[in-house]
């Protein structure tokens, strides 16, 4: 295969994702939101789409070809351009949005040119995502038997929505796939990029202060190659504007929405189910005080579906969850005496206080905690936000705090950054909302604060 | 309390000083991998590269064009000494057996160099024998008679002497070689 066949499936493949999730979010009224969102919605919702696609698939016999994988993606958006199709004034782009738009695609570039600079091959990309997406992807199936004996295993038992994505790549072409299945990744940032801008809309100059201090950060930027932790970020801040959507009512559809979102959060990675489980209390809430039983019970039935998706292909393969079956189980004696040091952990990485930790941590929490308590003091929909930050801490403090005690100091070396990464969508949205309270428009019309 | 109702300029200059300082952070930071690329570039990629650094960098160049022309369903062996490379990601969709290197004399050498791994060492060794993924003349005998092809990669362990003359070198690169098993 010439090299420019190979990427322009590359691009084929990339595109019948992202259209599977535009399709979706359009179906369930997603198009309301500006174009920022619906361009991150569509690139997390969709891979999470394929994913259900593919155990789907396997389930049916179906080869993972990619013919079979693209073709009912574009045919659903085929048949439903012109009846879904909104004609929309174009968007009114000023200079924030302007100013906010280049930052945002040179940190992408900047990343694509590290991402496709190198090809996966080694360590966490190989033995969390590309191993499994080679397996799914040169074998055409799940292959139980060879994914249950691997030789080297690696973590056979994750989530594995970045997995099956990949397998695209590497069934379209497995000698380019190494590099061309980098562009999961970017796509991944871009996410982030369209879901945060999303939340700060309307962009003023305000907006797009907040908006890079929240997204183009040193944790971002240097954990974007590699793993797919940037992506569940963008999947978390996706998760709290639709939550916030539910509880605000007015949107019949919105709850659809948050259990797509909510799914696809739990087929990324564990810490995502996790959160999941917490935002499925929201669809609940939501279902008693809107009365809202049948639309309710359908968006839990939904959300229900995906978060034990993966839980139950892993049971049927046979395979264990070692993670799992101790957070299930947890020695309390162990995880009295390692919480404190898991706290102290966290607060060195959130709070840096000299240059390499400003250069690892950026400065986020520094801005975001005194905004957050003024916020949380006017804003109601901040102290549920502010309470999702704190119960998402409290999660992990408990997943790092019930560790073997020998692990705890390898773990704080390799995870307790990303774990934290994680945690900043629920600042990221605080500042929304104290950008919204402070940095909009005022009333008479004028623009505040110097505000274009 | 009165927490912080600052003025709408205040506010938007603030975030303003602390978004260009948290780019600069960002991009310091970020610069040593981006500066990196262009030599990532070519050792993945040039015709004639300089050995690439890594022993992950070298299974890519090499794995592939050590692997070109052995049949999609050939059982492969790969023998190894504690390689840090997923041999399986470049084999399949190959069927592979995996044997790893690990003798004692290697743990002795650790205790006398680097005591403080010997524990993981031994660990290691211990959950390799489990698996039965430790290399012993046994295993290494059953396993030639189970495949096709051996590639080994990195020195040759000692155990290959005794089924070496059913092994024909077929072709090496960057350390790993690859052998047709004959009857």
């Amino acid at each position: 295969m010439t090299l420019v066949v190979a990427i322009a499936g590359a691009l084929v493949c990339y595109a019948a994702q992202g259209l599977a999730g535009w399709w979706a979010w359009q179906a369930l009224g997603g198009d309301r939101h500006d174009r920022a969102t619906v361009l991150g919605a569509a690139l997390l919702v969709g891979p999470g789409l394929v994913t259900v696609q593919m155990v789907g698939y396997q389930a049916l016999g179906v080869p993972f070809a990619v013919p079979w994988l693209v073709l009912p993606w574009l045919g659903l958006v085929w048949a439903t351009w012109h009846r879904r199709r909104r004609r929309r004034p174009p968007p009114d782009v000023g200079a924030p949005m302007a100013a906010l738009a280049s930052v945002l695609l040179v940190v992408t570039l900047a990343v694509a040119l590290q991402a496709f600079a190198l090809p996966i091959h080694d360590g966490d990309e190989v033995n969390n995502f590309a191993l499994f997406a080679k397996v799914f992807g040169s074998l055409r199936g799940m292959a139980p038997e060879r994914l249950a004996h691997l030789m080297e295993p690696g973590h056979v038992e994750y989530p594995h929505l970045v997995a099956l994505n990949q397998a695209w790549l590497f069934a379209w072409d497995a000698v380019t796939a190494p590099w061309t299945a980098r562009g999961f990744e970017v796509l991944g940032m871009l996410a982030l990029f369209g879901v945060c801008a999303g939340s700060f809309a309307p962009i003023t100059w305000t907006a797009t202060a907040a908006c890079v201090l929240s997204v183009a950060s040193p944790p971002v930027l240097n954990n974007a190659v590699g793993f797919a932790d940037v992506r569940l970020l963008a999947t978390f801040v996706l998760l709290g504007s639709e939550a916030q959507n539910v509880l605000a009512g007015g949107d019949r559809r919105a709850p659809l929405r948050l259990a797509l979102v909510l799914g696809t959060a739990a087929l990324t990675k564990n810490e995502g189910l996790a959160v999941a489980l917490g935002g499925c209390l929201v669809l609940l809430v939501a279902t008693v005080r809107q009365r809202c039983f049948a639309r309710g019970a359908a968006a839990l039935a939904c959300a229900a579906g995906m978060l034990l998706l993966w839980p139950a292909v892993r049971a049927w393969l046979g395979l264990s969850m070692p993670y799992v079956d101790r957070a299930l189980a947890p020695p309390l004696d162990v995880l009295a005496a390692q919480a404190w040091r898991v706290v102290a952990e966290f607060a060195r990485l959130m709070f840096p206080v000299d240059l390499p930790g400003f250069l690892r941590g950026g400065l986020l929490f520094w801005v975001a905690i005194p905004l957050a308590l003024w916020t949380c003091r006017r804003d109601r929909a901040a102290r549920w936000l502010a309470l999702a930050w704190v119960a998402h801490l409290g999660l992990y403090v408990y997943v790092l705090g019930i560790a073997r005690p020998g692990d705890l100091q390898a773990l704080f070396r390799t995870a307790a950054g990303r774990l934290v990464l994680h945690t900043t969508a629920w600042p990221i949205l605080i500042l929304a909302r104290a950008v919204s309270l402070r940095g909009a428009p005022s009333r008479d019309g004028l623009v505040a604060g110097g505000d274009g | 309390m009165s927490l912080l109702p600052p003025s709408r300029r205040a506010f938007a200059v603030g975030l303003g000083v602390a978004a260009v300082a948290q780019l600069a952070l960002a991009g310091t930071s970020f610069w040593p991998a981006l500066a990196r690329a262009p030599q990532d570039w070519r050792w993945m990629t040039a015709p004639v590269p300089p050995e690439p650094p890594t022993e992950g960098m070298r299974a890519f160049r090499a794995m592939p064009e050590v692997l070109r022309g052995v049949p999609d369903d050939a059982p492969v062996l790969v023998v190894s000494g504690l390689a840090a490379v997923q041999f399986e990601y470049y084999v399949l969709p190959r069927p592979m057996r995996l044997l790893q290197a690990l003798p004692q004399a290697w743990i002795d050498l650790a205790r006398q160099h680097v005591p403080e791994l010997v524990d993981e060492i031994v660990r290691r060794r211990e959950r390799l024998d489990e698996r039965g993924l430790l290399l012993t003349r046994a295993r290494l005998r059953d396993a030639v008679g189970l495949v096709r092809f051996v590639v080994v990669a990195g020195p040759e362990p000692v155990e290959l002497a005794a089924v070496r003359a059913r092994l024909e070198p077929v072709r090496s690169l960057l350390g790993f070689a690859l052998y047709a098993v004959g009857p």
